[in-house]
């Protein structure tokens, strides 16, 4: 669900038109053409949206962002996006947070495609390597920092990621692209769109991936090898007033990983293997908007998606079902959208192994909720005040209120400053309270003593997480050429997630053993602060630098009593600063020269040291319909970037090394 | 200041202007703009300048200057004035002739059709083979043969291009340019 106060508000790009005489049109002569064509135009009666309109920490990444980045996958492409950690695990896993707690489970960021979220309700979290969308099919990503709970419901507690796909007509004809290289993923894609009726487009793809192997730092194969297979179509459908968008996918992925499990209660109680992890998944989407007027629009959505994911761990198969409703009014000085979401979801788990299972082993959960939002000029062009709420309940801790409130202030035709306040609240997922994982045996010291289990289980009186966020932004525009923003928050947390030790017991209801149950309870609080500030200048029409830097403190504590270990460290699991500057050129009209580099400073609790980066991408028009691309990745030292964090038995260090590939695109 | 002082200054500001927020109300006036993207429009047009090679006929001497026609609309026919006056393209100026209808054209390398240009199908074929790029922003251009045509489409302003068009006169348009049409032809 998109509120209208997100569309496109790549900042930089002055909007086409304003309500006042044309004087006020900026030329936008120092922009190249990929630019132009993001630049949002108004039309009569329409509300002009002035820059940035959104009293929010947004950031836009433009297919132009995607395309000279030379990335290959969407994690890659959020590593210019300042305030996230973007942290490559190894050949196929990434970790992607939001203004801190890095972890391969990360649970505060909320991720949609196209509205859709693609969370996995397991955790609550995103497996990256599970969900892939082709980099060619995407129009643009818009991230918030910061809860947007009010319009999206619970866990989108420090951001949201909105990866919007491109309409079906804007890909009509044949695409085709391979790339392969050094350290590099193969990939290839065949795509196909056009026209069946008018009004009537669609696009289907076929496409494929294979990463392999990394190496740890001793120098031995990582056994991380990554494949992808992935298939996928879109329908728009456009009549004057109504728009219908049908889209699905299917994906079959593997992924490899060292494991490291509890196998027997008897020596040898552990084993160290590689496996490789299996995910197929399926969804369909559809999504219908009315425009009743320039005022008024209704937008109804609706998706079935079907996950099943096999892990050496355990097995997990999930069936979600969403509805999401929403309307837009506006009248006099009030812009109101309001709306209501239901989610049922099923997960049965599929397999176990000796060191987990998932009792019970079928739960549906279920998420409702309505939303509300006004937005308020309390004085025209110069203050704007929006008022949010949204209530849902949900099959774990009930009913659940997040409120916000944003103000923003309009200085002057160039500069805007907002401020907000916001409750947004992180619910228990299933992990929390039915996976039941086998940690740690040490086996008996003599024939007469026990064997002591350490135990993970759930617990179902979790309560959410929950943050209040206090926000800050102001933007500038200098002459049309120079673009600053800086956005600073600040963020109660509390009632965050720990492992907590029980009291051991013997246990004779299998075969005997002495059981330390580990359980979860809401044992940690603290506060995170921190500043992002980023950048565009356009030197000239032919040069464009963008960069950001980002600085994030945590100070998090553990509440009296706690006996855990794990989650308080979770402060030292995210940089404190990063930095991110990009140049890119174009040269004899047909070839884009682009260098980045990125600074990541240290991870204290796992390790990690901090790392410099720098990619480089030279791309040419070989001709109007193919495209030909060089592209240099991480071209200094070879580091880490992140390690496994918690105990999902998953162990081993993989080496980020310099990549190199060729990228060949025909499109006819 | 305290960060705990600064967070409540940041709500108490908010919670007063939300109790504001509520006795505001009243009609707020909605000025309207017809010019939907001139300023767009503008910037691609100085930039087809750049990526179009015209044929060695159409420029008798290197400091002649590069003549941009608008029919039918003086607004965008000011507008673009304004937009192109200090710019050059291969060394030659620009400059910016207002027609008021279409029936006399001659001497542009860049001509732009309003939408408010009647008969634009006439307007086309008196052009000729004369190597002059055509730009509109309406249906009744790109089914008469114009080569760049203008539209909107969820809210961006795109374009489809008639390579053919283009050809006939001689006009080669860059790889670069054709890859970021929506339509090519």
């Amino acid at each position: 669900m998109k509120p209208q106060w997100t569309q496109l508000t790549l900042a930089i790009l002055l909007t086409a038109g304003s309500a006042a005489a044309q004087e006020d049109l900026p030329d936008l002569t120092h922009l190249n053409m990929e630019d132009l064509l993001s630049v949002q135009v108004t039309s009569a009666g329409k509300k002009p949206q002035k820059v940035s309109d959104t009293a929010a920490a947004v950031f836009v990444i433009t297919q132009q962002d995607i395309r000279r980045s030379g990335a290959s996958s969407v994690p890659e492409v959020l590593r210019m996006v300042p305030g996230l950690h973007v942290a490559q695990l190894d050949a196929s896993k990434w970790v992607v947070t939001s203004r801190g707690f890095s972890s391969r489970y990360a649970n505060k960021l909320l991720i949609l495609v196209d509205g859709r979220s693609i969370y996995n309700p397991m955790f609550s979290g995103v497996f990256w390597e599970t969900r892939d969308v082709p980099l060619e099919n995407i129009e643009r990503i818009e991230i918030i920092r910061g809860p947007g709970a009010s319009l999206w419901g619970a866990n989108a507690v420090n951001g949201i990621i909105n990866i919007i796909t491109k309409k079906a007509f804007e890909t009509s004809g044949t695409l085709v692209t391979a790339a392969g290289g050094l350290n590099s993923p193969s990939t290839g894609m065949v795509r196909q769109g056009g026209e069946l009726i008018a009004g009537l487009s669609y696009r289907g793809y076929v496409k494929y991936l294979d990463r392999g192997s990394s190496t740890n730092p001793q120098g031995q194969s990582a056994a991380d090898r990554w494949n992808t297979t992935a298939s996928g179509f879109r329908l728009d459908l456009d009549r004057s007033g109504d728009a219908l968008s049908i889209s699905g996918d299917l994906q079959k992925i593997g992924s490899g990983e060292i494991n490291k499990l509890a196998i027997s209660l008897n020596p040898p109680t552990e084993s160290t293997f590689t496996s490789r992890a299996h995910t197929t998944s399926g969804s369909i989407h559809t999504r219908w908007s009315h425009s009743f007027s320039d005022d008024s629009e209704s937008t109804l959505q609706f998706y079935f998606d079907r996950q099943a994911l096999r892990t050496a761990l355990a097995g997990e198969k999930r069936d979600t079902v969403d509805f999401d409703f929403q309307q837009r009014n506006r009248f006099s000085r009030h812009e109101l959208l309001w709306g209501a979401n239901y989610r049922t979801s099923e997960g049965v788990g599929t397999q176990e192994s000796f060191a987990a299972s998932i009792a019970p082993g079928v739960r549906r959960d279920t998420l409702a909720g309505v939303f509300l939002q006004d937005e308020i000029v309390l004085f025209p062009g110069r203050m704007n005040l929006a008022l949010g709420a949204k209530l849902d309940h949900n099959s774990y801790t009930g009913l659940e209120f997040q409120p916000n409130i944003r103000l923003l202030w309009t200085l002057s035709k160039s500069r805007t400053a907002w401020l907000s306040a916001s409750k947004a609240v992180r619910t228990p997922s299933r992990f929390e309270s039915d996976l039941h994982v086998i940690t740690e045996i040490i086996p008996p010291s003599d024939p007469l003593s026990l064997p002591v289990v350490a135990i993970f289980g759930g617990s179902a009186n979790l309560r959410s997480e929950s943050l209040r966020a206090y926000e800050i932004g102001y933007r500038e525009q200098f002459g049309g050429r120079l673009f600053i923003e800086a956005d600073g928050f600040y963020n109660v947390y509390r009632h965050l997630r720990t492992f907590e030790n029980g009291t051991p017991f013997v246990d004779f209801t299998d075969s005997p053993r002495m059981t330390v149950p580990v359980g979860v309870a809401n044992n940690l609080e603290g506060e995170t602060y921190g500043v992002e500030i980023n950048a565009d200048a356009w030197i000239s029409r032919v040069w464009h630098v963008t960069g950001n830097y980002s600085l994030l403190k945590m100070l998090l504590n553990l509440t009296p009593g706690s006996t855990d270990t794990a989650s308080a460290k979770a402060g030292g699991q995210t940089p404190n600063h990063q930095f991110y500057v990009r140049s890119g050129v174009d040269l004899w009209r047909t070839i884009e020269a682009d260098i980045t580099y990125r600074f990541v400073a240290s991870l204290p609790a796992l390790g990690v040291g901090s790392y410099s980066s720098v990619d480089a991408r030279l791309g040419w028009k070989l001709s109007s319909t193919l495209e030909f691309s060089l592209v240099g990745r991480n071209l200094l030292e070879p580091h880490l970037e992140f390690v496994p964090d918690l105990s999902d038995g998953m162990v081993g260090e993989s080496l980020v090394k310099r990549e190199g590939y060729a990228k060949l695109s025909w499109r006819f | 200041m305290r960060l705990g002082n600064v967070r409540k200054v940041i709500l108490t500001t908010l919670l007063l202007l939300a109790g504001l927020g509520f006795l505001v109300a009243g009609a707020s006036a909605q000025a309207e703009s017809s010019n939907a993207g001139y300023n767009i429009k503008a910037a691609f047009i100085y930039n087809f300048a750049i990526y179009v090679d015209w044929p060695s006929e159409a420029f008798k001497t290197g400091e002649e200057p590069f003549v941009v026609g608008v029919v039918g609309s003086d607004a965008f026919a000011e507008l673009l004035g304004r937009t192109l006056s200090e710019k050059t393209v291969r060394g030659h100026s620009f400059m910016v002739k207002r027609w008021a209808t279409a029936k006399s054209i001659k001497d542009c390398h860049i001509v732009f059709f309003s939408t408010e240009t009647h008969d634009v199908a006439a307007a086309l074929s008196s052009l000729g083979m004369a190597p002059t790029l055509t730009v509109g922003e309406s249906a009744a251009f790109a089914d008469s043969g114009g080569m760049i045509n203008f539209l909107v489409d969820d809210n961006k302003l795109r374009f489809d291009i008639n390579t053919e068009a283009g050809r006939r006169v001689k006009l080669v348009m860059s790889s670069r340019l054709l890859s970021l049409a929506r339509r090519v032809r």
